[in-house]
């Protein structure tokens, strides 16, 4: 727009010239012309030394998003029309937001500013500068500038109040391929604890180079392999970014709030890419950390219910323990009443969102 | 605490922004910037037209509205609806003062007007104001509220949402108004301008605009983010600085007042509007056309008619016609204007639009002759397939109905009935009177004259004439210097004080004699006037050439004279429709055509042919038209007419004089030599005399024998060298005196010849006398041719 309009100014100004062949009109001709050329020249000299970065933090709370960029001018004259073209894109729902950055950057300043991205939803953000232009001051001429390296922020969800109620303990199923935190067990490849010796032991259980070194008998404890039986499925929905954030809030308050409650569980998602259902058990809240890192990189299941589906089919015949089957869909609750395994739906419903604490009894 | 998003769309927002004393300074920067903007825009049309108004409240109008409105704009209530309270505020302005703010309008108009008549005596009409002077300032000042508040908007807008086309819009009416007029502004004003409109563009680079997401073709466009830093941009001081550097240099170094306008400039103006006008009446598609260039002498190139039709003309009474397209009244630089620069400023403002109020179109002039005489008109419709769209072809006699109504045409001054319309017109129906008057004729016209003063429309007709006649004789009388020449070096001075018949006879017969109809000659070279090349050197061209020249002679001579070019009906065309109604004739390329108008007083302006083989070919045609003018013309007519049958044989005399001048020399020579032979020869003789006696010698007395044998032989008696037989056939030849002296003469001789005495003084006297008186007596005795022979040509005597 502002080159069409510049070159009508332009033909304008010759117009007159020609048909008025006056000095003044010359003079105007000449500022129409002189204008932009010394604007071009200036923006060529500026856009030799400037240098533009995208950066922002590996972890972010969904309310606290911040990318920072830093323009840095080492020209003498002023870069006048900076344009960074910055895309954000939600890497669970393919959510991409596009905005355009306008800033001018005096001779041999660097000019450093915070953005902050609100209405942001728990998942890899990926931040990339798409197009950065240098622009003269009228904006008729640009030149494109090298773009930096994309940025990743793991924005991870939102945390809510979650009191878990336990009608009975955990409890475990078989040998699995996790050990109970809780309790000594016989796997000799797994060391449970060490303890002074105590009448009774086995005596192949004796550490003895430890007990060399301390002075006294020492035995070791093995683990106990078990299964758990306590599931959580957050159901991922990636048509709806809203209830997916929701889900996603909900399953990590949840698994949170197990884990201080000293339940070890299961995490159980449904990998849209890989086409599977992903089981990672969740034995610590670093373990929660890296299960929803890996979530939140993946893109979401197109499909309803694509998790609780794979889910049960490959457990129908056998149900290990109790499932905490977290969606976002009202209608689900009654669908798996109909199923008759042991399933705890967690509504993750706008209406469940209302309620500030929520108490799930398992 | 941060408002908690629940929608899932991402905004990515500025965290950090300006400090309020970096806010602060913008807005400053922006007032001075919107007062800059105005006060350059206003004084800089100030400095070109002068303002009526009080100055005091004009300055506090052009400084007080854009403060206020700029103000407004800040106010993040009142500056939303700011297009709405400038529309209520004019709109109340011209609701209560309507008649007052138009006039002061007006008055405006009618001071640009006065100032590009007295800059470039352009002759346009000032408008009827209202009121009295004392009034106007007033007006004036009302009509400058509502213009300086809507500009003072825009420049409000533009400066606060940092959009600055509304802005440079508006603030650039002004100026250009008066810089498309070519009135000087003041030039540091309009530096000033040009600096405050760069700042204004520069602004809007690195500052945040204010405005709002906006829906743009139903999709909502994200409003960039500006970031902000606590630092001043010194863009825009930067750029202004060095333009306003660049421009003060420029300024500096090439001053206005020495500015030529270059040539160039100008041809690129006239191709351009070349252009335009090809596009926009010229047939563009279709079978091509020639024509001639509206009076271009310098792009006169051969030219090669295609005989395609560009008119046709159906008209009720078939009869011979000139339809007029260009006038040209103005010849400089090869090249014919319309009429001469100011012709219609000065003393004749207005004169053509007086003239139609008095219902008298100088264009139709030939029509209102026609309805006094008493003529019946005939229907003519003109559909033009391949001519230019751009003129309303019409005869002279055209009346002013129909499509050739003041009210449909456009007659511009009076040079021209033009088409209205952006491609123009190409079908057209008038109506036109009659005319019996195909040639120049003093006699005819002089009746005509004489009928048409009897009608009862003639003394209304006759008051506006006599105006329309001085402005004709003020305008189209004049000429450059250079063509004044030109015309002078073809001898038109003999044509001074003569009638207008005897000046166009002299002209068609100059031009019959020396001068060839050549539709092929070529261009003149670059660089020199095409006239200059036709009068002197070329003597060949075509019917522009030829009209030219007329038309300044006729001009030297004292006849207002316009060159007219368009399409001519001749009469061997329509004399086949002679007694039918109803003549369709297809007028071809061919038939473009030049000529001269000259004006007759009273009667207005008449075709007058000057190109070879026109004049001629209407001779041919209306031979008995013209005995019968030749038999009712005055004796003042005739006499002037014999005047060119004197100056002729006069003439062939001076010619005759001159071819004979060779022979009269060499006549001349003959006798000089014959005179310079006898005197040559009679002083031989008498030389021979005075020797013969004076010279005493047997050298000169034998000289004096042979002289007198040689005078007795021209007699017809050759003497031997017997003496005896000598004498006998002297006696038998002249018996008279010659005989008796010869004995003694010859015993003289013989005796100084054989006896060896010395020889006396009397002895050759005696020789002497006889030779002398024999020589005479021969002489005598000879016939006319005799004695020049004996005289003249042997020198005897």
């Amino acid at each position: 727009m502002k080159r069409v309009v510049c070159i009508l100014l332009l033909l304008f100004a010759a117009g007159l010239y020609v048909f008025t062949n006056t000095y003044e009109s010359l003079v105007l001709l000449l500022a129409c012309v002189l204008l932009p050329l010394l604007s071009l020249g200036m923006m060529f000299l500026a856009g030799r030394n400037l240098q533009v970065e995208i950066s922002a933090d590996s972890y972010a709370e969904q309310d606290d998003v911040r990318i920072q960029c830093i323009l840095t001018n080492r020209s003498r004259l002023p870069a006048a029309g900076i344009r960074i073209r910055l895309s954000l894109e939600n890497q669970m729902t393919g959510e991409r937001m596009e905005q355009e950055v306008r800033a001018s950057a005096g001779g041999g300043k660097t000019i450093r500013s915070d953005l902050s991205v609100e209405g942001c939803l728990a998942a890899e953000l990926q931040v990339r500068a798409e197009r950065i232009r240098l622009g003269d001051t009228f904006g008729l001429f640009y030149r494109s500038l090298v773009s930096p390296p994309p940025c990743r922020i793991l924005v991870y969800p939102r945390q809510k109040q979650v009191h878990v109620l336990t009608r009975q303990a955990a409890q475990t199923k078989g040998e699995g391929d996790r050990y109970d935190p809780h309790r000594p067990g016989q796997d000799v490849t797994e060391l449970f604890a060490i303890r002074d010796y105590a009448a009774g032991d086995d005596l192949r259980s004796i550490h003895w180079k430890l007990s060399a070194k301390a002075g006294k008998p020492l035995t070791r404890q093995f683990s106990q392999p078990v299964q758990y039986t306590l599931t959580l499925l957050p159901e991922l929905d990636g048509t709806d970014g809203k209830k997916l954030d929701q889900v996603l809030s909900l399953g990590f308050s949840l698994s949170e709030a197990l884990l201080e409650e000293g339940l070890v569980h299961d995490l159980v998602w449904y990998d849209a890419a890989g086409e599977e259902l992903i089981r990672q058990g969740l034995d610590g809240f670093s373990d929660l950390e890296t299960a929803y890192g890996r979530i939140l990189s993946r893109p979401a299941p197109r499909e309803k219910k694509a998790g609780l589906q794979q889910y049960l089919d490959q457990n129908r015949e056998s149900q290990d323990g109790t499932l905490l089957y977290v969606t976002a869909d009202a209608s689900a609750e009654e669908m798996l009443q109909q199923s008759g395994m042991d399933i705890v739906v967690v509504s993750a419903t706008e209406k469940d969102e209302a309620d500030e604490r929520r108490e799930i009894i398992i | 605490m941060r408002e908690e998003k629940s929608s899932s769309e991402m905004i990515l927002v500025e965290r950090t922004g300006a400090s309020p004393a970096a806010a602060a300074r913008q807005a400053g920067f922006e007032l001075v910037l919107t007062l800059t903007l105005s006060v350059s825009c206003w004084f800089t049309f100030f400095s070109m037209f002068p303002d009526p108004a009080p100055r005091g409240i004009s300055i506090a109008l052009i400084l007080g509205m854009p403060a206020l409105l700029y103000g407004i704009s800040r106010s993040r209530l009142l500056g939303r609806f700011l297009i709405v309270y400038v529309f209520l505020f004019t709109a109340v302005l011209f609701a209560l003062a309507y008649d007052a703010v138009w006039n002061g309008f007006l008055v405006m108009g009618n001071i640009i007007v006065e100032v590009v008549n007295r800059q470039w005596e352009s002759g346009w009409i000032p408008y009827a104001l209202a009121g009295t002077p004392e009034d106007w300032a007033l007006d004036t000042l009302l009509a400058q509220i509502p213009a300086i508040t809507v500009v003072s908007a825009g420049i409000a807008y533009s400066v606060y949402h940092k959009e600055p086309l509304a802005a440079m819009i508006l603030t650039a009416i002004p100026v250009l108004t008066g810089l498309c007029l070519r009135i000087r502004p003041s030039l540091p004003l309009l530096l000033l301008i040009a600096a405050s409109w760069a700042v204004l563009i520069s602004l809007s680079a690195v500052s945040s605009s204010v405005s709002e997401d906006r829906l743009l073709f139903g999709r909502k466009k994200r409003r960039p983010i500006r970031l902000q830093t606590g630092d001043r941009s010194p863009v825009p001081l930067l750029l202004s600085g060095s333009m306003m550097v660049l421009l003060l240099a420029f300024v500096l170094i090439f001053s206005g007042g020495d500015y030529r306008p270059p040539e160039k400039v100008d041809q690129v103006k006239a191709a351009v509007v070349n252009t335009a006008d090809h596009l926009r009446f010229d047939r563009l598609t279709g079978e091509k056309t020639r024509a001639l260039p509206e009076g271009d002498l310098r792009e006169n190139r051969p030219m090669e008619y295609t005989e395609a039709q560009t008119l046709q003309v159906t008209m009720r009474t078939a009869q011979p016609m000139h339809l007029r397209g260009f006038i040209g009244g103005w010849y400089e630089d090869g090249h014919w204007e319309r009429a001469p620069e100011g012709a219609y400023a000065g003393d004749y403002l207005g004169i053509t639009e007086w003239l139609k109020q008095q219902d008298f179109i100088p264009w139709l002039q030939g029509g209102a002759i026609g309805r006094m005489n008493g003529g019946v008109p005939f229907e003519v419709s003109v559909v033009n397939t391949g001519a230019s769209s751009r003129y309303i072809y019409m005869p002279y006699e055209t009346a002013p109905e129909e499509d050739a109504a003041p009210d449909k045409a456009d007659y511009r001054k009076d040079f021209g009935c033009f088409a209205s319309g952006i491609r123009g017109q190409r079908s057209y129906r008038f109506r036109a009177y009659p005319s019996d008057i195909w040639d120049y004729s003093e006699g005819q016209l002089g009746e005509l004259r004489q009928a048409v003063r009897k009608s009862p429309d003639w003394p209304a007709y006759a008051d506006a004439e006599a105006v329309y006649r001085k402005f004709v004789y003020e305008t189209y009388l004049p000429m450059e210097e250079d063509a004044a020449r030109l015309v002078e070096s073809a001898g038109i001075e003999s044509c001074d004080e003569k009638s207008i018949e005897y000046t166009l006879n002299y002209i068609r017969r100059m031009f019959e004699k020396d001068y060839t109809r050549d539709l092929q000659a070529e261009q003149a070279p670059d660089g020199e006037d095409p006239l200059a090349c036709f009068l002197s050197r070329s003597h060949a061209g075509n019917d522009m050439l030829f009209a030219t020249a007329a038309a300044l002679m006729f001009r030297h001579t004292g006849v207002p004279a316009r060159y007219a070019e368009g399409y001519y009906i001749p009469p061997e065309e329509t004399q086949d429709y002679e007694g039918m109604k109803d003549a369709q004739i297809t007028v071809p390329d061919s038939m473009n055509h030049a000529w001269v108008e000259i004006y007759i007083d009273e009667l207005g302006w008449f075709p007058v042919e000057v190109v070879p083989g026109f004049y001629e070919l209407e001779k041919t045609v209306s031979a008995q038209t013209e005995q019968a003018e030749k038999t009712e013309e005055t004796p003042q007519t005739a006499a002037h007419d014999e005047a060119p049958l004197e100056q002729e044989a006069k003439q062939a005399e001076t010619e005759g004089r001159a071819s004979a001048l060779p022979l009269l020399a060499f006549i001349l020579g003959l006798l000089a030599a014959a005179a310079v032979w006898i005197w040559v020869g009679k002083r031989k003789v008498r030389r021979r005399w005075i020797r013969f006696r004076e010279d005493i010698s047997e050298r000169t007395a034998f000289e004096i024998y042979r002289y007198t044998t040689s005078v007795l032989a021209f007699g017809g008696c050759h003497v031997g060298a017997d003496p005896e037989e000598a004498t006998e056939e002297v006696r038998r030849r002249f018996p008279g005196r010659i005989s008796d002296g010869w004995i003694p003469f010859i015993e003289t001789a013989q005796r100084i010849r054989f006896s060896g005495k010395a020889l006396t003084e009397n002895d050759q006297l005696v020789m002497a006398q006889y030779a002398q008186s024999a020589a005479e007596e021969i002489r005598r005795s000879q016939s006319r041719w005799g004695r020049f022979k004996m005289g003249v040509i042997c020198r005897l005597v």
